[in-house]
């Protein structure tokens, strides 16, 4: 049951984002003097910002930034992290250890730190962003990846195809990758989640997205200062990072708990027990 | 109903636990007598409720098992309708009970005479006592130099060694039960024969019982006096060990008997068993055994067998008589 | 131990290449920034290349910069022209109470918490306490943040979210509640961890034994499970640290307080980078720092580890 709720957000989420333009009733980044700060009205369904502009309008169109910049970032980590982590995996020796010494570099700074030396490099900007969020995430799927090629290699089936004389490459990707695509698909949803707090962080440090283009981290800078004056500026982008985040948890773990029926919780015997002492008559 | 020389008296007890596939009923009625001083065996295939058996006797049950019906009597006392809090005093002084895999059943984070004295100050023995009387258990049981094994943590020492310490933690306070559940299952063939010793000259030089639960007839046929062979979740033949070596009453324990490897077989082939032991979720009307039963008949179906006695010391339940 | 150690000094050296090699990539000119806009002659523009090193190759920079921190000089900031060290030293004990205080209440409130879902599993206590978790973690820090400023408003109009502080009471009242903010998440996903760990070892055979010999449930639970559960949750405690340094950025530009945060992202967005490299080493080498003890600490507790 939440998990349908929650799909079903997920999708709503991303038919805004491809039908933003139509579903908007202004131009999200038009100004208007005349209107600002306005309480949701009827023109305005959540009002308007300190320079007049639609914050529904913008909410729409903020989700297709969101959305896309977080499924880059984690794209470009599966991209490089998975490939490193089957090869550490399954090669072992010098490959593993390379990689493993370059991630443990990686994680030695809190992870959004190094994104932000990134974007000191690199300069200010949702691609850099998210490139560097990208980079971030690498260590933390390609570690999972090793890990589940550590189990897998060690199975009949990769024995099999080697002694029928496949490649090392076509037993990495059509062997042993398919059998852990499950598990690193579950990790990506999360990621995804993760993605949207992370970037909206940069956002509202003003080092990702920059103004005025909507997004749901840019529209909270906007809006938190205006606060009680209306509310909704900051309200709408983040009730909806949060809903967003919510939703592509309890996703993911359903569907994790769906592929791993060991870890499905027992039905409770509650229901049938009857207090012992009951039991002496 | 219960004779003054039984220690512990089970009766018609019914045990259900949840599984991942639903409601499994492991134990169906069973009547179970262990007299002062005997070493009692509980046999029978993995899954036909044994060890739930032995754990209802301590009421040592998780979130997943309920019990649903039936008595267990210890001293005259009903378990059941003990408090927490007194069942508690008697876990540990009066039963006390030893697990199939030692590796795993002592706290990898405290040393073993950490453990060994705590079961000891739990029960209201003084701290500089307790280590004294720690350092003599483990003397008893064979663990060598004990002044030095107290410091060691389980990690540090074989299996063998740890059922040691864990018999040492049984009989710590002298109960008057033992409860071993598989006690040599994971160990190595030499330490099995030495931890059964062990056992037998502990029952002999203390006076106390021991219900053996094992898969393993000959186990039973070494040291236990009487034996219940059990069979899905319930009793099918129990009594004296010898006697029922001798004169298996219930096809499935001459097909268990059959089973053990001897000397002087060599070359022939080991008696197996075919077919599998019953889906424990649905309800089972006749007889357990039939479906793998050579001797079954119609009757064998409708109806669960009677109880029969063939002697004070002997008893067996299926249609088929002598 | 000495691995682990051995391993602390290689990824702090490495890393500190990292942020230099990084930081050099910036396509600004640090004398364009040095001067900011100024008009100038080459002669100027000489003896600031020689004042900052940037006459040096890039390798005699870096050996200069680390041995001016080892010195405890982290450099001089381009645009103020004043060392990195004078001015972030009235920040650090910001960033420091913030991520101090911030810590302590998240493993004051999670592990407890998590300990009890575990105990109570399964039952609707269970299922509320991982909804409010599912809700805090999906609840950036400065969106915490945010809410918490704009309910207290709303219901007491006057509470001194600004201001300054004198005492050293006063400076623990002013970083308390964005100590709150920021530990909502790390409470969320600590808490987590610790229930799992704690359900771990309460499935685990040793449990059952320790029932088995008489122990009233409060030994079981605390003496026995806790210990073995709390291992793990040491290690994760490390790790999630970083969220906690990071998260003190975002919660101090909310409730504006002067801490290292601004400075470095001020400095990040003017290309001052002896600042960046300056602050963003400190925070590295604590947060290292940090997940190295950890993992002492969690060696000592482990005679597995300990004596192996």
């Amino acid at each position: 049951m939440p998990l349908a709720v929650s799909l079903l957000f997920l999708v709503g989420v991303i038919i805004i984002a491809v039908f933003a333009e139509k579903l908007a009733t202004h131009d999200p980044n038009r100004l208007d003097v005349t209107h600002r700060l306005d309480a949701p009205s009827h023109e305005h369904p959540l009002g308007t910002d300190k320079t007049g502009r639609d914050i529904y309008s913008r909410l729409l169109h903020g989700s297709r930034i969101t959305i896309l910049s977080a499924f880059g970032v984690v794209l470009i980590s599966a991209l490089i992290g998975i490939p490193l982590g089957i090869a550490a995996g399954y090669f072992g020796g010098l490959a593993d250890k390379v990689f493993m010494r370059m991630f443990d570099v990686i994680l030695a700074f809190p992870s959004l730190l190094l994104a932000f030396v990134f974007v000191a490099a690199f300069g200010r900007g949702i691609t850099n962003a998210v490139l560097a969020l990208g980079i971030v995430y690498v260590p933390m799927l390609a570690r999972l990846t090793r890990s589940l090629v550590l189990v897998e290699k060690n199975k009949a089936y990769v024995e099999a195809a080697r002694s029928i004389g496949y490649s090392n490459a076509h037993i990495m990707m059509a062997e042993i990758l398919p059998n852990c695509v499950d598990t690193l698909a579950v990790q990506m949803t999360l990621d995804i989640g993760y993605a949207v707090l992370d970037l909206a962080s940069m956002s509202f440090l003003g080092l990702g997205v920059q103004p005025p283009t909507p997004d749901w981290g840019a529209m909270l800078e906007d809006g938190w200062i205006v606060m009680t004056s209306n509310p909704f500026v900051a309200l709408a982008p983040g009730t909806m990072i949060v809903m967003t985040v919510v939703a592509l948890n309890i996703f993911g773990d359903g569907v994790r708990s769906y592929l791993d029926p060991a870890q499905k919780k027992l039905p409770s015997i509650r229901k049938y027990r009857r207090p012992v002492r009951d039991l002496r008559k | 109903m219960t004779s003054a020389n039984d220690l512990i008296s089970i009766r018609n007890l019914q045990v259900s636990l949840m599984s991942a596939r639903g409601l499994v009923h492991a134990v169906r009625g069973i009547d179970l007598d262990v007299q002062r001083g005997e070493i009692h065996g509980v046999v029978g295939e993995s899954g036909c409720g044994k060890t739930v058996t032995a754990k209802s006797i301590m009421r040592l049950y998780d979130e997943n098992i309920m019990l649903s019906g039936g008595h267990i009597f210890f001293e005259g006392y009903d378990m059941f309708s003990l408090s927490e809090r007194e069942i508690q005093a008697l876990r540990g002084s009066e039963v006390s009970m030893i697990f199939q895999d030692p590796m795993t059943a002592l706290n990898p984070l405290y040393t073993i005479g950490y453990q060994l004295e705590e079961t000891l100050t739990n029960k209201g023995v003084k701290k500089m006592e307790a280590a004294a009387r720690a350092v003599k258990l483990l003397e008893d049981v064979g663990v060598n130099p004990p002044e030095s094994r107290k410091s060691q943590y389980p990690f540090e020492m074989s299996g063998g060694m740890l059922q040691r310490v864990m018999i040492a933690m049984a009989i710590s306070c002298n109960p008057k039960l033992l409860i071993a559940d598989e006690p040599t299952t994971s160990l190595d063939v030499t330490v099995q024969a030495q931890i059964l010793d062990l056992l037998t000259r502990l029952r002999d030089g203390r006076y106390m019982s021991i219900l053996m639960i094992t898969h393993n007839f000959g186990i039973v046929a070494e040291i236990c006096d009487r034996v219940s062979v059990m069979y899905a979740g319930g009793i099918v033949e129990s009594g004296d060990v010898r006697e029922i070596f001798r004169d298996p009453r219930h096809p499935y324990t001459s097909d268990l008997i059959k089973s053990i490897p001897r000397s002087g077989t060599r070359g022939t082939l080991l008696a197996t068993i075919p077919g599998t032991p019953p889906d424990l979720l649905r309800e089972i009307n006749g007889c357990a055994y039939a479906p793998r039963c050579r001797y079954a008949s119609g009757v064998c179906a409708e109806a669960p067998p009677p109880p029969r006695s063939i002697s004070e010391s002997h008893s067996y339940a299926c249609v088929r008589g002598t | 131990m000495a691995d682990r150690i051995l391993q602390y000094i290689v990824v702090l050296i490495a890393s500190s290449a990292v942020i230099f090699i990084l930081v050099r990539m910036n396509p600004a000119d640090p004398v364009a920034v040095i001067l900011g806009g100024r008009q100038t002659n080459p002669q100027t523009v000489a003896n600031i290349r020689r004042e900052f090193n940037l006459d040096k190759s890039y390798f005699e920079q870096y050996r200069a910069w680390i041995g001016g921190i080892l010195r405890g000089d982290f450099g001089v900031s381009f645009r103020y022209r004043r060392p990195v060290t004078a001015l972030v030293k009235d920040r650090v004990p910001v960033t420091a109470g913030i991520v101090i205080m911030s810590a302590v209440i998240s493993v004051l409130v999670a592990i407890p918490t998590g300990i009890f879902a575990a105990l109570k599993r399964n039952t609707w206590i269970d299922t509320g306490i991982s909804l409010i978790q599912l809700l805090l973690v999906a609840c950036p820090p400065f969106l915490t943040s945010i809410l918490m400023i704009w309910a207290i408003t709303a219901v007491a109009p006057t509470f001194p979210f600004v201001g300054s502080y004198d005492t050293f009471w006063q400076f623990l009242r002013r970083i308390f509640l964005p100590s709150l903010a920021l530990s909502f998440s790390m409470i969320a996903l600590t808490s987590r961890v610790t229930r799992s760990c704690m359900m771990d070892q309460l499935q685990a055979n040793y449990r059952t034994v320790a029932v088995s010999k008489g122990l009233p449930p409060s030994a079981v639970i605390f003496r026995h499970c806790l210990k073995n559960a709390i291992i793990p949750v040491i290690t994760v405690l490390g790790s999630q640290s970083g969220i906690l340094i990071v998260g003190s950025v975002l919660v101090e530009k909310v409730f504006s307080l002067a801490g290292l945060g601004s400075v470095l992202i001020d400095a990040i967005k003017a290309s001052d980078y002896p600042i960046v490299q300056g602050v963003t080493m400190l925070l590295v080498f604590v947060f290292m720092t940090i997940s190295a003890i950890l993992d002492i600490a969690y060696c000592v507790i482990d005679p597995r580890i300990r004596l192996t």
